[in-house]
């Protein structure tokens, strides 16, 4: 039993702690009711953020569903700050792990947040290496990233998408509402070790995921286009080269190359340098010759020119004020055909003359000149072409053969183009489908700003226009370099002289060449330009050959059966192998250097393959793939074929005698076969043949 | 007649119901002693309320450093549940046994306690610059937590054997303090310094419950003031910035005050009902030891200010009935004893709610049945179990050795049918049913 005071005491105490509890429930009070909303945004300073669901990016096939871009996993490496602060050498051994600036690492990792990226997409090697080092609050991390699988391939059409997956460039931005996918936004949570957590459940992965692009390139007409503009930028010491490969019948583009390029995987400073530009739609250049297409176009559409038409070329030399309008072949009384053929400046400016202005102004703006093409990717320029008002003497005259004015290399193939497909303009298009995650697919609209499929000039005008293009490329005309053996190509080729400061410099030129082949049925119309060469210049030279290169792979590749004319006159000379063995003169006249052993060996390859398929050439009525193929498979019932030596052929010789064998090829490098595997002897049909290839000479 | 009554009359007419016997109720005084009712059971409640929180609180802020250290969302409910069942038995084991039976043990007892704490600074491993824990394999135990019974238990046996000496200096002051200033001292070489702090804390209640001078307190505060102030501030740099962490913790928030301003950002973002329980974000790894010493904040932050304040009252409740069960203790020794657990209690969950809260600077410190840890809940709810048994206001079983006691109550077990009147029912909603038959000696076998 305790007395009175000592109960007495016990109450104090009580009392006392009484009083500390009101003073912590008072506390508590403050804290959770007074600074409350304080304090919770403090708190979610730490954690709360709007998690990017990355979503799956929507692939990019070319025109055969070959992935051009998809995504994959990469590791990427982030931390939180605050647990490495007590490792005074962690930056030093995270920067050396990474090969990073270890100063630029320490900012990083002395900020107050609790989370930092400190690299994304990292190598494997990398990653383990920071694994290695075992460092608290270090965390590897897998994350979507694109993937480019041909890495420079068709570059600068596709672009790149940035580390968070949204598109930069081309057509990763171009298509970013389809490829891209619904929001994705989703408010979430992350620990402190930088993990993400969701706070409302998974969201919905594939509502969100983008849709798959496909485009109207072909990865092979790409690939065979961008190795044969860099090996005539090499061979010519070239600042750069663009074409375009277009399908007159639809405006599809199948190819568009720029050099340099770039590889979309690391693009690191490709921006910076101009290699992400794709060029066929972002340079604008005067076009020079090639242009004259277009004014001859508009002379017979409006019927102020006819074939038998007969000009004055001066013999090279035509005063208009203070200026003389020069031609580089002087020539006397032309025929309208051989203006044309020999591009005489004075001529065409005598045709526009009788033209009028007005007329041609007309007629080039028909042609798309001065306005965008619409094709739907980004940085596309107007090109320039000045109100007819602004036209004096001198840049009307100019203007008719194609100085005065600045297109760009897909405004030249557009117009061609139309030309090609009987006078009809289609606009360009490279989107052609959109493949929903379902995977029915949708044809791709328009993009809104195309100009619309229109006649331009009558289907006469343009057969018209064709034939005598097609004097371009036969003996005697500028091209005879761009003649493909059993193609009739019509072509113009082009030799502009840059202005430099505002004056046209002698040693800056551009160098381009048009070419529609077949010209009886046209199913190509191929750009080529070079900036820059030296010191050859003429675009016969320099453009010519990168065309021929091209068209033959791409003939071979589509399966395009060589012309009946062209075939016919072969018969007429007696046996196909005859035929190609006469071929190869001429072939040796276009591309010089061609040695007599190759010579042979082509021309035993050619007889080689001819063996097998003389029908193509001897039948009559073959006109079309179908007949190829059904020639195939009645003649040849055998799984095996003999397959010759590729050695000294070019890529599309290649492929054309592959593709009547039933064999794939698998191209590598430029110019003419070198090297093939498996060698020749049988191999069983539908078997891939690798074959390589090196600039020619 | 209340009205009329001069304050002293007041105040003892109030006090009488504090007086063994009697009443709980305010209005009625009974003054008669009234016969055993068993344990306290709203002391009970508020323990077993505790405990059933502390169970569900540990596994939601522990849940994911589990699962990230040990691969396993459920290892600390696990070994919570163990500690649990064990301090279950331990608590029923000590309600059941006549505190009087401590008595006998206190001195081998403390010398024991002070054995271990000595040998934890020698033996234990030092984990976090603190040597607390003896580790034998995967289990550790805390010798700082049977200390705090012992040293209860030795003051109060001490203060109610002096009983008038002590008001003097030398046997009822001197030796006390030295005995509590030899266990401080260990502990602050641990270094334990919260644990130091509410010992002292503790003997220094029980002394001035027990009637020591107010002067020879005063005296002990002040030699002790300048040696805490030399250990709390002028000490070791990092105790110094501590101090300067808990006065600013958003400055220091990024090093040594990280613990505390994650701590209170974490009870900040509770508002009043709390995020729901489960739903707290700090636990994620941003504040360190969520499920042990600052578990309060994760309970402010998913049940709010209702949450705490419920752990608060929880805590006022056991002092309230500890110390009513003080009041009414049947002998001196007994009331002490109750004032020392329920004010150990009472200490321990102020100093550590203070803690996490920012009022005071940060001391490692458990929230008594709540926080995670086997040496704590099993120590505590032994202790709980002493109070509960104190509170039922039992008669001495007369004079037995410790051994014989034991030995009694195991044959009163085996017979507890037989012998209802030395039951005692923990259940607290059952006992009032089952004491009713006290008179009814019928044996089991004849039912």
């Amino acid at each position: 039993m305790i007395g009175f005071w000592t109960r007495f005491r016990i109450v104090l105490c009580g009392l006392a702690f009484a009083a500390l509890a009101v003073l912590i429930g008072r506390r508590a009070y403050d804290l959770q009711v007074r600074q409350g909303d304080k304090l919770r945004s403090w708190a979610e300073d730490n954690y709360l953020k709007e998690i990017e669901l990355a979503p799956q990016r929507g692939r990019i096939f070319d025109r055969n569903g070959k992935e051009l871009a998809s995504t994959a996993q990469f590791d990427s490496v982030f931390c939180n700050p605050r647990q490495l602060a007590g490792i005074p050498d962690a930056p030093r051994r995270l920067a050396k792990a990474l090969s990073m600036d270890a100063r630029e690492l320490k900012k990083t990792l002395t900020s107050r947040r609790a989370f930092a990226w400190i690299r994304r997409k990292v190598t494997p090697q990398e990653a383990a290496a920071v694994k290695a080092l075992g460092l608290p609050g270090v965390v590897i991390k897998k994350e979507p990233g694109r993937f480019y699988p041909f890495n420079e391939l068709a570059s600068t059409v596709v672009g790149h998408a940035g580390i968070d997956g949204k598109g930069l460039e081309g057509v990763e931005l171009a298509f970013e509402k389809y490829l891209h996918g619904a929001g994705s936004q989703v408010l979430g949570i992350r620990d402190a070790l930088g993990r993400d957590l969701l706070m409302d459940g998974l969201a919905d992965q594939s509502a969100a995921a983008g849709k798959d692009v496909v485009l109207s390139v072909d990865k092979f007409l790409t690939y065979t286009t961008e190795q044969a503009l860099l090996a005539a930028v090499h061979k010519h010491n070239a600042k750069g080269a663009v074409s375009v490969m277009m399908d007159p019948r639809t405006g599809e583009v199948l190819a568009m190359a720029s050099v340099p390029s770039y590889n979309p995987n690391e693009p690191g400073d490709a921006v910076g340098r101009g290699a992400t530009k794709n060029r066929a739609i972002t340079d604008q250049f005067e076009p020079g010759s090639i242009m004259k297409a277009f004014t001859f176009a508009a002379a017979f559409d409006a019927g102020t020119l006819h074939l038998t038409d007969w000009f004055d070329c001066m013999w090279g030399r035509m005063p208009i004020g203070k200026v003389t309008i020069r031609d580089s072949h002087p020539l006397g009384t032309l025929i309208a055909a051989d203006v044309f053929k020999h591009s005489s400046n004075i001529g065409t400016t005598k045709i526009a003359r009788r033209l009028g202005r007005e007329k041609l102004y007309d007629a080039l703006t028909r042609f798309g000149f001065g306005h965008k093409t619409g094709i739907g990717l980004g940085g596309e320029l107007n090109g320039i072409l000045h109100p007819v008002a602004k036209w004096g003497e001198v840049a009307f005259a100019n203007i008719s053969f194609g100085q005065g004015l600045t297109v760009t290399p897909l405004q030249i193939a557009a117009g061609y183009a139309a030309i090609a497909a009987g006078g009809v303009y289609h606009p360009p298009r490279l989107g052609l489908r959109v493949i929903h995650q379902d995977g029915h697919s949708e044809a791709l609209p328009l993009p809104p700003a195309a100009r619309p499929e229109q006649r331009v000039i009558s289907e006469s005008v343009a057969h018209t226009m064709l034939d005598i293009m097609k004097g371009v490329t036969e003996k005697g005309g500028t091209a005879t370099r761009a003649a493909i053996d059993g193609y009739p190509v019509a072509g113009k080729t082009g030799t502009g002289q840059k202005a430099v400061n505002g004056h046209y410099n002698d040693a800056y030129w551009l160098s381009s060449f048009v070419g529609v082949v077949p010209a009886d049925n046209p199913r190509l119309v191929i750009v080529v330009m070079v900036d820059e060469p030296k010191p050859d210049h003429l675009g016969g030279l320099v453009a010519a050959p990168v065309f021929k290169e091209i068209a033959e792979a791409a003939l071979g590749y589509l399966g395009v059966p060589p012309s009946e004319a062209m075939a016919s006159k072969k018969k007429d000379k007696g046996l196909a192998a005859d035929a190609k063995v006469a071929a190869l003169p001429a072939d040796r006249e276009s591309a010089e250097g061609l040695g007599s052993d190759v010579a042979l060996a082509q021309a035993q390859a050619a007889a080689d393959a001819d063996g097998q398929d003389v029908p193509i050439i001897d039948g009559e009525d073959v006109d079309g793939a179908e007949g190829v193929a059904a020639t195939d498979r009645s003649d040849a019932p055998s799984d095996l074929v003999n397959v010759p030596s590729f050695k000294g052929l070019s890529i599309g010789q290649v492929i054309g005698v592959a593709r009547r064998l039933g064999l794939e090829v698998a191209p590598e490098g430029s110019g003419l076969a070198v090297a093939q595997a498996p060698g020749p002897g049988s191999l069983p049909r539908g078997s891939i043949c690798r074959v390589t290839f090196r600039p020619g000479g | 007649m209340i009205a009329t009554a001069g304050l002293r009359e007041r105040v003892t007419d109030w006090m009488g119901r504090l007086r063994p016997g009697g009443a709980g109720r305010v209005g009625v005084s009974l003054r008669v002693p009234r016969p055993s009712t068993g344990p306290d059971r709203l002391l009970c409640g508020a323990v077993f309320g505790l405990i059933a929180l502390g169970i569900v609180m540990v596994f939601s802020a522990g849940a994911a450093f589990a699962a990230k250290h040990y691969g396993d969302w459920t290892f600390f409910l696990k070994r919570e549940a163990v500690y649990v069942v064990i301090g279950l038995v331990a608590f029923t084991f000590a309600a059941r046994t006549d505190y009087s039976v401590y008595r006998r043990i206190t001195y081998p007892l403390l010398f024991f306690s002070i054995a271990l704490l000595a040998g934890v600074l020698v033996l234990g491993p030092r984990v976090n610059g603190a040597v607390r824990w003896y580790r034998f394999g995967g289990l550790s135990f805390q010798p700082c937590e049977p200390m705090k019974f012992s040293l209860t238990l030795y003051v109060s046996v001490l203060l109610a054997r002096k009983a008038d000496q002590v008001r003097d200096f030398s046997i009822g002051f001197l030796p006390p303090l030295v005995i509590t200033g030899v266990v401080m001292g260990l502990l602050i070489l641990q270094p334990d310094l919260g644990t130091a702090v509410v010992i002292g804390a503790v003997t220094m209640a029980l002394l001035f419950v027990a009637g020591t001078r107010t002067s020879f307190i005063l005296m002990a505060l002040l030699v002790a003031a300048p040696i805490g102030w030399k250990f709390l501030v002028m000490g070791k740099s990092f105790r110094q910035q501590r101090l300067l962490a808990f006065l600013n913790p958003l400055e220091f928030r990024q090093n040594v005050g990280y613990q505390l301003w994650e701590s209170l950002i974490s009870v900040g973002s509770g508002g009043v009902w709390g995020r729901g329980l489960g739903e707290g974000r700090q636990k994620l790894f941003y504040l360190p030891e969520a499920h042990t010493d600052f578990v309060l904040s994760i309970i402010g932050e998913e049940l709010g200010l209702v949450g705490v304040l419920s752990i608060l009252a929880a805590f006022l409740v056991l002092i309230w009935r500890g110390y009513l069960a003080a009041a009414r203790a049947r002998d001196v020794f007994g009331s002490y004893l109750a004032f020392g657990l329920s004010s150990l209690f009472g200490l321990q969950a102020l100093v550590n709610m203070g803690v996490v809260l920012g009022s005071l600077p940060t001391k490692g410190i458990p929230l008594p049945f709540i926080s995670y840890g086997g040496s704590s809940l099993v120590v505590s709810l032994f202790m709980a179990g002493v109070l509960a048994n104190i509170s039922a206001r039992k008669p001495e079983p007369g004079a037995t050795p410790f051994f014989s006691a034991f030995r009694q109550r195991v044959a009163a077990g085996r017979n507890k049918r037989a012998e209802p009147g030395v039951r005692v029912v923990v259940e607290t909603g059952a006992h009032r049913r089952r004491s009713a038959p006290v008179a009814d000696p019928s044996p089991p076998s004849e039912s």
